[in-house]
C-alpha cells in the first residue's frame, strides 16, 4: 500500500514537472502554502472540506486575510544587466532571456469578513473579500518589435506577426457561504457558494495583429483580429466617483468551491478541490473593441497632405479626425456589448504525509484554468506542529520558469488571537531584482474552542 | 520529568519566538533597502542602441490644379487640347464717373438795359421787351450742346430799375429752359412797384431751383452754340408820375451747382486715366534662374465696358513687366509687337443706346508678353490713358449720363509652354519644433516622388532663428535632385511620355536635431528646371505622387 502511494505520488511529481516544462507560459495562483498551516482555519480558501479545528473564528476585519504576490515567467535581470553601479539594457541579452510567450500575473486579496462556526458535524463559513487578478502575456516577438522597431534592418520587409498578447484585469468581491461536513471520521467534503459582484474588468479574448512595413516607403499592411472588452466604472465619460466602484452591482456572476479531504490511513491524507468554477456577466460600464472584418487588411500609406491643413497651417483637429480614422481604417468598431468572463477556476490535489503527528510533509500539484492556458504548480511541504498552537512549515515551490522556490510561514495562537504569514519564495525579498515568483500572505483572526488538543494529546500517546 | 522536559519546551518555544520576531524584522528591514537598490531605474544607462519606427506620414498626389489654388488673380485653365494656361485676370478698372469728368462751371451773366416808357394816362398800361442772350459752356469751344438735363442747379437772378411808376409788373421767361414734367417753359414774375415814384430805384431779387429742368439748345437759331434767352417783359400800368425817361433796367444772375443727368450733344475731348498692376503669382517666390515662354504662348485679353455715349481711344503711358531678381529688370510691353504704340479704340452705346453698357474684347495676340516672361516678372505695371473725341468730329451726336463710365480689365493667359533652367524659389513659413524629443536619436525621411511632370526638382529646407540666421539644413548636398522629371516628347505636343520615380533620404542625427531646436522660420527652397532644360507643356492629366515617411530612431531608456 505505502509502495503504491510513494509511487503515485512520484508518478504526479513528474507528471507536474513535465507540464510545468512543457508549458510556456504557465503559473498558478491557487494558495499552495495553505495546505501546510493546518491551523488555520483560512485553509478551506484551497479547500472547503477542510474542517476547522475551531468551534468558531472570526476573522480581524480587513486584516483576517490579505494576500499579495506575482508569478512571472521573468524578472527584472531578465531585463537589466548590472555592471558596476550601472544598469545596462542590452537587446539581445533581453531576449535570450524571454520565452515566445512570457507571463506576469499580480494578484491581491483582501479578506473583509469572515467567520465561521461548527455545529455537530458540520462547519458553516460566511466571507466577503475583494480580488484583483491581473495576468499579462507578451510575446517575444512583441518584445524584439518595441526593442528594433518595425524601420530596423531586423524586420526590413518581414511580417511581424504581434498576436498571442494579452492582457486580463479583474476585480471583484465576493460574498462566499460556506458548508463543510463530516461524513465520517475519515472523509471530509466542503462546498462554497459564492456570489461575485465584478467591479472593473478587462478582457483581451485576442489581440491578433500582423504587420508588415514596405521598405522603401513605409507603407504599413496590418491585418488585425481584436476583440478586448471592458467594464470599468468611469467608462460613461464621467469623472469616476468612489462610490462608483463600491456599489457597482450591475455585473454579477456565481461560482462554486467543491472539496473532498480522505484521511487514509494514519499516515496519508488526500485531498481534492475545485476552485473558483464560475463567470461574472458583464452588463454595466461597457466598452468593447472589435474588429469587424479580421480578413480585411489595413493598408496606411500616408495621409494626404490637404487634410492636415487649414489656411496652410496644421489643423490639429484635423490631425485628430484623422487619428481617429486609423481605427476607422483598421475596421475597429466600439461597441458596449455585454459579455461573460470565466473566474480563473483551479485544480489543486494534495497528499498529506504524517511522519510523526508533529511532522508532516506535504504534495500540492494545482493547475489554473483560464480561457487556453493551464498554468500548473507544485508545491512540497514540511510542516512542523510545536503544539496545538504553533505551526511552522517550509515549502519548495515550482512553477514556469522558477523551479526553485523555497517558502516558509508559521500560524501562531496567541490566546484567542491567530497571526499567519506565508511568504512562499523566502529569499525575493532579499533579491527581488532576481524574482519572478512571490507570493506573500498574512492575516489576524480570533479563534475559539480549539479542538486540536485532545487529537494530538491522543496521537502522541500512539506514536508510530 | 514530564515538568522538566515541559519547561524545555517552552523556553524553547519562546525562544523560538522571539527569534523568528527578531527575523522576520530583520527580513523585512533589509529587503525594503534591497528593494529600493534593486529598482533603482535611474541606474539605467542610455543604450547605444535605439528602435527604429517606420511610419509612413503623407502620401498626397497632385496635378497641376492642386499648385494653383484659384483666387480673384488667378485660375488654371483647361484648353481643347488638354495643355493648360494659368490666366491672371486684374482687377476691373474704372474711370471716373463722366459726371466728374464733365464738370459744367456756374454760369454768370450780367446786363443793362435803358429803355423808354412813354407817358401813360391812369389805368393804361405798355408792355417792353428785353431780350438777353447766355452762353452754356461746359468744356472745349468745338463742344455743342443739344439739350442737357439737370438733377441740380439753381437760377439766381438780380437787379434794378429806376421807373418811378407805381405799378409794374417783371416777367423773365427763358424759353430753352423747360419743366421736364409739364414741357412748359421757365417763368418768374416779380412785381417793381414804386408807389409815388418815391424810390430812386427798385430792386428785386429771384432765386428758382431748376433742378427739374432741361436745357433745349436750339443751335440752329443762333450763330452762337449753347446759347439761351434771357426775355424780361416789363408791364407798366399809366400813373401820374412825371415821365423820366429814358429809364435804366439791369439784370444780373447766375446758374449754379449745375449737374446733369443727361448730357446730349457733341461733347469734345476729355482725358481719363486707368492705373493698376497685376502681380504674376507663379513668379512671385522666384529669387532666380531663367526660363524661355514658348511661342504663341502668352495672350493679353483687354475688355472694356462703356455706357458713355462718345468714342473713346486708350493708349498707355507705360506697361512693362517689373522683375525684382532677373534682368533687364523691365521689359515694356507692345501689344502690337516691338515698337508700335499702344493704342485701342473701344466700342461705345450709340444714341439708341441710351443707358446701356457696351462692351469690347481685345485678344492682342501679336504681344510681346513672352519677352516680358523671360525675366520672369513678378508684377505687370500699366497705365492707360482714355480721350473722348480724339478723331474731333464735331458733327457727330455723343451723349452721357451722369453715372456714365468706363471699365476695363486685362487678362495674361499664359499657356504653360516653356522651358526652365536653374529656376529657384524660395518661401518662408513659420516653425516651431517640438520641443519634447529627449527621446529622438535620429530621424530620417524619405522622400518617393512618382513625378508625371517634366520638372526636376532639387530642394533644401533651412531651419534658421527668428532673425533668419540658418541653423542646418535637412538636405546635406543641396543639388540632389529630389524630382527627376518625366522624358517628353517631341513637338507639337510636348508631352511626357512616362513617369519617374525617385526616392531620396535625408538624415537628421541628434546633434544636427539639437540643432534646429530653436528654429522659428522654415526656409524653403527649391530649385527647379525642366527636363533637360527643354520646351515642354503642362497638361492637365499630369499628376506627382510625393510620399513621405519618416524612421525615427527612439531611445527606449534616457537617463
Amino acid at each position: 500500500m505505502k509502495m503504491k502511494i510513494i509511487y503515485t505520488i512520484k508518478k504526479l511529481a513528474i507528471i507536474s514537472v513535465l507540464l510545468i516544462l512543457a508549458m510556456p507560459a504557465l503559473f498558478a495562483q491557487a494558495d499552495r502554502s495553505m495546505y501546510f498551516l493546518p491551523i488555520l482555519p483560512n485553509a478551506r480558501i484551497v479547500n472547503p472540506a477542510i474542517y476547522p479545528q475551531y468551534k468558531f473564528y472570526i476573522g480581524i476585519p480587513f486584516l483576517s486575510s490579505v494576500k499579495t504576490g506575482f508569478e512571472n515567467t521573468f524578472n527584472y535581470e531578465d531585463v537589466f544587466q548590472k555592471k558596476g553601479d550601472s544598469l545596462y539594457l542590452d537587446r539581445e541579452y533581453l531576449l535570450s532571456n524571454l520565452d515566445e510567450k512570457n507571463v506576469a500575473n499580480i494578484n491581491l486579496t483582501e479578506e473583509l469578513v469572515t467567520f465561521g462556526f461548527k455545529s455537530k458535524n458540520n462547519y458553516f463559513h460566511f466571507r466577503i473579500a475583494d480580488i484583483a487578478n491581473s495576468n499579462l502575456t507578451i510575446t517575444k516577438e512583441l518584445i524584439r518589435f518595441v526593442l528594433y522597431g518595425n524601420g530596423s534592418d531586423y524586420y526590413q520587409g518581414k511580417t511581424i506577426n504581434l498576436g498571442g498578447n494579452a492582457f486580463n484585469l479583474t476585480y471583484y468581491r465576493e460574498y462566499s457561504f460556506g458548508f463543510t461536513r463530516q461524513i465520517d471520521q475519515k472523509l471530509n467534503v466542503g462546498i462554497n457558494l459564492k456570489y461575485l459582484q465584478g467591479i472593473a474588468n478587462l478582457y483581451t479574448k485576442s489581440i491578433d495583429l500582423t504587420l508588415q512595413t514596405d521598405p522603401d516607403d513605409f507603407t504599413i499592411t496590418a491585418k488585425s483580429n481584436i476583440a478586448i472588452y471592458s467594464s470599468v466604472p468611469g467608462n460613461n465619460g464621467n469623472d469616476l466617483q468612489p462610490s462608483e466602484i463600491f456599489t457597482n452591482t450591475g455585473n454579477s456572476g456565481f461560482a462554486i468551491d467543491l472539496g473532498g479531504r480522505y484521511i487514509i490511513n494514519e499516515k496519508f491524507t488526500a485531498s481534492a478541490s475545485l476552485l473558483n468554477l464560475g463567470s461574472i456577466k458583464w452588463k454595466e460600464n461597457l466598452k468593447s473593441f472589435k474588429t469587424e472584418d479580421p480578413s480585411k487588411a489595413f493598408v496606411y500609406d500616408g495621409f494626404n497632405l490637404d487634410d492636415f491643413l487649414n489656411d496652410d497651417k496644421l489643423d490639429q483637429d484635423k490631425v485628430n479626425e484623422i487619428l481617429d480614422s486609423i481605427q476607422n481604417e483598421f475596421d475597429i468598431i466600439e461597441t458596449e456589448d455585454s459579455y461573460k468572463s470565466k473566474t480563473p477556476s483551479t485544480l489543486v490535489l494534495n497528499l498529506d504525509y504524517n511522519l510523526t503527528p508533529k511532522d508532516q510533509f506535504g504534495f500540492v500539484f494545482g493547475s489554473q484554468f483560464l480561457e487556453e492556458l493551464i498554468w500548473p504548480s507544485i508545491s512540497l511541504g514540511y510542516t512542523r506542529k510545536f503544539n496545538r498552537d504553533i505551526n511552522l512549515m517550509f515549502s519548495y515551490t515550482a512553477s514556469a520558469q522558477n523551479y526553485f522556490n523555497l517558502g516558509v510561514g508559521f500560524g501562531a495562537n496567541l490566546g484567542p488571537v491567530q497571526f499567519y504569514l506565508i511568504n512562499e519564495n523566502a529569499i525575493a525579498p532579499l533579491m527581488f531584482s532576481k524574482a519572478s515568483f512571490y507570493v506573500l500572505r498574512f492575516g489576524v483572526s480570533l479563534v475559539f474552542g480549539n479542538n486540536d488538543k485532545k487529537e494530538i494529546t491522543v496521537t502522541e500517546q500512539t506514536p508510530e | 520529568m514530564k515538568k522538566s522536559r515541559f519547561n524545555f519546551c517552552r523556553k524553547l518555544r519562546s525562544l523560538f519566538s522571539e527569534a523568528f520576531l527578531v527575523l522576520v524584522v530583520t527580513f523585512f528591514v533589509v529587503s525594503c533597502g534591497k528593494l529600493v537598490d534593486d529598482f533603482n531605474f535611474d541606474l539605467v544607462m542610455t543604450p547605444d542602441w535605439s528602435s527604429e519606427f517606420a511610419i509612413p506620414l503623407i502620401n498626397s498626389t497632385y496635378a497641376i490644379g492642386d499648385f494653383f489654388g484659384d483666387s480673384a488673380i488667378e485660375f488654371v485653365q483647361t484648353n481643347p487640347d488638354n495643355s493648360i494656361s494659368l490666366v491672371y485676370t486684374s482687377d476691373e478698372m474704372y474711370s471716373s464717373r463722366f459726371e466728374d469728368i464733365i464738370n459744367i462751371p456756374d454760369q454768370f451773366f450780367n446786363y443793362q438795359s435803358p429803355f423808354i416808357a412813354p407817358p401813360l394816362p391812369p389805368g393804361s398800361s405798355f408792355e417792353i421787351m428785353l431780350e438777353f442772350p447766355i452762353t452754356i459752356g461746359a468744356g472745349s469751344p468745338e463742344q455743342r450742346l443739344d439739350s442737357l438735363i439737370l438733377k441740380n442747379g439753381l437760377l439766381q437772378l438780380a437787379g434794378q430799375t429806376n421807373l418811378n411808376r407805381d405799378v409794374t409788373e417783371l416777367t423773365v421767361k427763358i424759353p430753352e429752359i423747360i419743366h421736364s414734367a409739364t414741357g412748359e417753359a421757365l417763368v418768374m414774375v416779380v412785381s417793381l412797384n414804386n408807389p409815388g415814384g418815391q424810390q430812386t430805384n427798385v430792386s428785386y431779387d429771384l432765386s428758382v431751383p431748376i433742378s427739374d429742368y432741361k436745357f433745349i439748345f436750339n443751335n440752329t437759331s443762333y450763330s452762337t452754340k449753347n446759347q439761351i434767352t434771357l426775355e424780361c417783359m416789363l408791364k407798366i400800368v399809366g400813373d401820374n408820375n412825371p415821365d423820366q425817361s429814358p429809364y435804366n433796367f439791369s439784370i444780373t444772375g447766375s446758374f449754379s451747382d449745375l449737374e446733369f443727368e443727361f448730357l446730349f450733344g457733341y461733347l469734345g475731348a476729355y482725358n481719363f486715366s486707368l492705373t493698376d498692376s497685376l502681380p504674376i503669382t507663379l513668379f512671385s517666390k522666384t529669387i532666380g534662374g531663367g526660363i524661355e515662354v514658348g511661342p504663341d504662348a502668352i495672350d493679353l485679353i483687354v475688355d472694356v465696358k462703356s455706357s458713355t455715349g462718345m468714342p473713346v481711344t486708350f493708349g498707355t503711358e507705360y506697361f512693362y513687366a517689373y522683375s525684382p531678381v532677373n534682368e533687364p529688370n523691365i521689359v515694356d510691353v507692345y501689344f502690337n509687337g516691338a515698337g508700335v504704340p499702344n493704342l485701342l479704340t473701344i466700342q461705345s452705346p450709340d444714341i439708341t443706346q441710351v443707358g446701356e453698357t457696351v462692351e469690347t474684347h481685345i485678344d492682342f495676340e501679336n504681344n510681346n508678353l513672352h519677352e516680358a516672361f523671360n525675366i520672369a516678372p513678378e508684377k505687370l505695371f500699366y497705365k492707360f490713358v482714355g480721350i473722348t473725341n480724339a478723331e474731333g468730329d464735331s458733327l457727330s451726336t455723343n451723349f452721357v449720363i451722369d453715372t456714365s463710365r468706363i471699365s476695363m480689365q486685362l487678362a495674361v493667359e499664359f499657356q504653360i509652354f516653356a522651358s526652365i533652367s536653374k529656376f529657384i524659389i524660395e518661401d518662408t513659413v513659420d516653425f516651431d519644433f517640438d520641443k519634447n524629443i529627449e527621446n529622438i536619436d535620429h530621424l530620417l525621411f524619405r522622400i518617393n516622388t512618382t513625378n508625371g511632370f517634366p520638372l526636376n526638382a532639387s530642394i533644401q529646407v533651412y531651419f534658421a532663428d527668428k532673425y533668419f540666421h540658418v541653423l542646418d539644413s535637412l538636405i546635406t548636398d543641396p543639388d540632389q535632385t529630389i524630382m527627376q522629371g518625366a522624358p517628353v516628347g517631341g513637338p507639337p505636343e510636348y508631352r511626357v511620355t512616362s513617369t519617374v520615380h525617385k526616392m531620396t533620404d535625408a538624415n537628421l542625427t541628434s546633434d544636427r536635431i539639437k540643432n534646429i531646436l530653436d528654429a522659428k522660420k522654415m526656409i524653403l527652397r527649391a530649385g527647379l528646371s525642366t527636363t533637360n532644360e527643354q520646351l515642354v507643356k503642362i497638361y492637365s492629366d499630369y499628376t506627382i505622387q510625393i510620399q513621405l515617411g519618416t524612421i525615427a530612431g527612439i531611445k527606449i531608456v534616457n537617463n
